[in-house]
């Protein structure tokens, strides 16, 4: 486990460095880094209400980044996590909401099992692809967001379109009572979902560590020849990779529209990049499930300051923006750098 | 003369050289021979000015000279050709050889001078190699060719050349020794780190031996034969000679009727119970193909193939290893394990789909008792594969495939890159399991190795099987495609 702490290391100092550079913006800008740091840090985690906010948000990028990098454990480069989570979250939506009629239990769990089925086929279709056609994986997931976005944006702003409020917003019906996520601290967004994001961590730990599949899925990842060589179906391996990795993604839009949005709201998933900071996050774990929870909640908190930062001092939004970016680009970095040591 | 004495050199706790005295006359080829790790390539490092002795001196024809960095053993007319090489691949073969000395003209680099030179160069030493080529596009032997140009363009004098045809078919190792000669008739000396004791004794005029940082003898090639050598390397006799199985062998427990894959004529083949079938023939007349149709990982064009008397011509690769095949990979880091996975992950590979749940303790502890019965070298068994050397990676590797009592054991090149003792190792392992009942299958491009260890030989010639013999001659020709 020496690895693994090194691993840790690397993540501190990339944040670290992040921060610093974050620092000299400030400067540059003529204030001071001490008083937008204060600032980043009350607002993201210094009370109650900001915590709860900052845990909101890090649900679905936990959740989603769990997806994402499940399937990059096992090599495969899935980049569909937006769309995969689009159409999850608009399947949950639309089955919640015609399932009203139904008892409470079965519409909640119909509904959440319909949006991960969703997900899961988003993801499954360019695995088959990948499988059967040889069609890399790493562009079909990445042209299948836009795909699922626009879908998802005609569907609710013609078809699926909530009439009853006259609201002229592209969003579909309310979700039934029963599928709302209870608020589990009061006078804040915090909901229920947290226990799926403290969950899902452990599951996909359990199935990587403890199972035979995650064995194959992990040898797979490491050495693809050497798992075939072994007898892994490597077919059979990335479909259900691939199927696994969507279905969290879907879950993860699940829980947005269960917790926060109450229906499917067109732009709730693609503009807040709530993806990307999923996958950010499974990087800068080192696409480990715990500690993907830990940097979720990180970048969830640093978007939550970013506003009250701009409240409180004049340092713009976009400071959060530099540090992310900064983040970003030194967990890309050490990855290729880890892939052509490895390759030696 | 070139004389080294009493060389100490520690890393650590670690003592790679233990008071190493050598001599080597000009004008003659001397080997370096020892096990892996036995201090060969830091004794030459001495040398070569890349690594500091703690102890000794080195001195030349009665000089004693300080030798502190590559530059040092370049003046002093010594240069080192290592086993990785160290090439520009998308430079001309020119711009490789004068690096560093280049011919200027006007105050730039002189390409035409440069070209004629190295021209000049490879001419005088029988090196051919197109000097306008890029280092990339060459064969592996072209680039060896480049390499050795460029230490005799910096320091003809003196030339260390390391584990030179490890990476080298057997007609240029050929060409590679003719060159090696020839320079030490122009009155060169040529030092030769090998383990491979019949080249040695084919090119070499003296032999020094190491063994665990210290000399264990010094003999004129002439008045020693590979048996000698091998016990002074590994401190005991080596038993390499052919031993018959004690009954005759069984029913077939692999058959291959016209199987055809790409890259693949049809091949009739079968392997009895209680045998050994060696595969002999150059690297790359079908040898990989060959061990991926039977393994499954190559689709079959053609042909039918039974593994212990079950018709599997297109099953899966699970499916072959539920028969009872077993499969030890010719590369052990492409295809043999997963380096950055831990000792027992990469055990459990092939058995662990008996339950969902995986049970790491027992997992753990199987780990550990293979690792004892196959006398793996391995710290602690969560300890990653990439921390093995290469001969207990190898290890690791026939563990895991013959742990399961196969019924068909499909091993190639299984003791390529690994010293001696591990490769008796391999070889007992192999001879165990065909005198227990096993069929076996031995790909290898070693004519020794399958000399001593397979009961029958048969050879891979582009593709095809093209005779079976166990005379050494014949089997040279019909590797060489001569038909039988």
């Amino acid at each position: 486990m020496r690895d693994r702490g090194f691993a840790v290391g690397e993540a501190l100092l990339a944040v670290a460095i992040a921060l610093a550079v974050g620092a000299l913006f400030v400067l540059i800008a003529d204030d001071s880094p001490a008083t937008a740091y204060e600032a980043l840090w009350t607002s993201s985690v210094g009370s109650t209400n900001a915590l709860a906010q900052s845990m909101t948000t890090a649900i679905p990028i936990i959740v989603v980044g769990l997806g994402m990098g499940l399937a990059f454990r096992v090599g495969l480069f899935n980049l569909g996590g937006e769309g995969q989570m689009i159409l999850g979250a608009l399947t949950t939506a639309v089955v919640g909401h015609a399932l009203a009629s139904l008892p409470g239990a079965i519409t909640f769990v119909l509904a959440v099992v319909s949006g991960c089925l969703a997900g899961a086929a988003w993801a499954v279709l360019p695995a088959l692809w990948e499988v059967f056609l040889r069609v890399p994986l790493v562009v079909t997931t990445l042209l299948l967001n836009y795909v699922g976005a626009l879908l998802a944006t005609y569907l609710a702003a013609y078809p699926l379109r909530d009439e009853s409020g006259g609201s002229t917003l592209a969003q579909t019906a309310e979700i039934p009572s029963a599928l709302q996520l209870p608020i589990i601290v009061p006078n804040t967004p915090l909901h229920a979902g947290l226990f799926a994001a403290v969950l899902a961590p452990l599951g996909v730990l359990w199935l990587l560590q403890r199972t035979s599949l995650g064995y194959a899925m992990r040898m797979t990842g490491l050495n693809r020849d050497f798992a075939e060589t072994g007898g892994v179906p490597m077919k059979r391996t990335i479909v259900t990779t691939m199927a696994l990795s969507g279905a969290l993604c879907g879950l993860a839009g699940a829980l947005l529209v269960m917790g926060q949005t109450y229906r499917y709201l067109d732009d709730s998933i693609v503009s807040p990049q709530t993806a990307w900071s999923g996958l950010a996050a499974s990087m800068l774990a080192g696409f480990h499930p715990l500690f993907t929870f830990v940097s979720g909640f990180f970048l969830a908190a640093l978007q939550t300051g970013g506003s009250g930062l701009q409240l409180a001092t004049n340092v713009p939004l976009q400071l959060v923006n530099v540090i992310q970016a900064v983040i970003i680009a030194m967990v890309a970095v050490r990855l290729w750098l880890g892939r052509r040591v490895l390759r030696r | 003369m070139i004389a080294l004495e009493g060389i100490v050199k520690r890393f650590g706790a670690l003592t790679a050289l233990d008071g190493v005295d050598l001599t080597v006359e000009r004008g003659t080829v001397h080997a370096v021979v020892g096990e892996n790790g036995a201090g060969k390539t830091t004794l030459m490092g001495v040398l070569g000015g890349i690594v500091a002795a703690d102890a000794g001196t080195v001195s030349l024809d009665g000089e004693p000279v300080r030798i502190a960095s590559v530059e040092d053993a370049y003046a002093h007319g010594i240069g080192m050709v290592h086993q990785h090489f160290r090439l520009f691949r998308r430079l001309t073969v020119a711009e490789n050889v004068v690096m560093g000395r280049e011919p200027r003209r006007r105050g730039g680099y002189d390409h035409a001078a440069a070209e004629a030179l190295v021209d000049e160069l490879g001419r005088a030493h029988g090196l051919r190699v197109d000097p306008r080529a890029r280092v990339g596009e060459l064969s592996v032997g072209d680039q060896q060719r480049v390499e050795l140009l460029r230490a005799l363009h910096r320091a003809a004098d003196v030339l260390i050349l390391d584990e030179p045809t490890a990476v080298l078919t057997p007609q240029e190792a050929e060409g590679l020794f003719g060159v090696m000669r020839e320079l030490a008739g122009q009155g060169r000396t040529v030092l030769f780190i090998s383990h491979k004791l019949r080249e040695v004794l084919t090119v070499s005029d003296t032999v020094t031996v190491l063994r665990r940082g210290s000399v264990t003898g010094v003999r004129r090639a002439s008045e020693t034969d590979e048996r000698e050598l091998a016990g002074l390397m590994v401190g005991r006799a080596i038993e390499s000679a052919y031993q018959a199985p004690d009954t005759p062998a069984g029913e077939p427990v692999l058959r291959l009727e016209a199987l055809t894959a790409r890259g693949l004529k049809p091949l009739d083949l079968e392997v009895s119970a209680g045998e050994i079938v060696g595969v002999a023939g150059v690297a790359g007349n079908g040898q990989t193909e060959l061990a991926e149709a039977i393994a499954g990982l190559r689709p079959r064009e053609g042909g039918t193939l039974t593994i212990a008397g079950r018709a599997l011509s297109d099953a899966t690769v699970a499916q072959r290893r539920e028969a009872g095949l077993a499969h030890i990979p010719e590369d052990r880091y492409a295809r043999g394990l997963a380096r950055e996975a831990t000792i027992a992950e990469n055990l459990l590979m092939g058995t662990h789909r008996r339950r969902f749940r995986l049970d790491r303790r027992a997992m753990n502890a199987r780990a550990r008792e293979l690792v004892e019965a196959f006398d793996v070298r391995a710290g602690d068994v969560g300890d990653r594969a990439a921390t093995l050397s290469g001969g207990n990676a190898q290890k690791l590797v026939i563990a895991r495939e013959l742990a399961g009592e196969p019924a068909v054991v499909l091993a190639c090149q299984p003791t390529r890159g690994v010293d001696i003792g591990a490769a008796e190792f391999v070889h007992a392992q192999l001879r165990a399991a065909r005198d227990r009942g096993a069929g076996v299958l031995l790909i290898s491009a070693d004519l020794d190795e399958l000399l001593a260890l397979a009961d029958r030989i048969v050879v891979l010639y582009e593709g095809a099987l093209v005779g079976e013999s166990r005379d050494e001659a014949e089997l040279g020709l019909l590797m060489a495609g001569a038909h039988a």
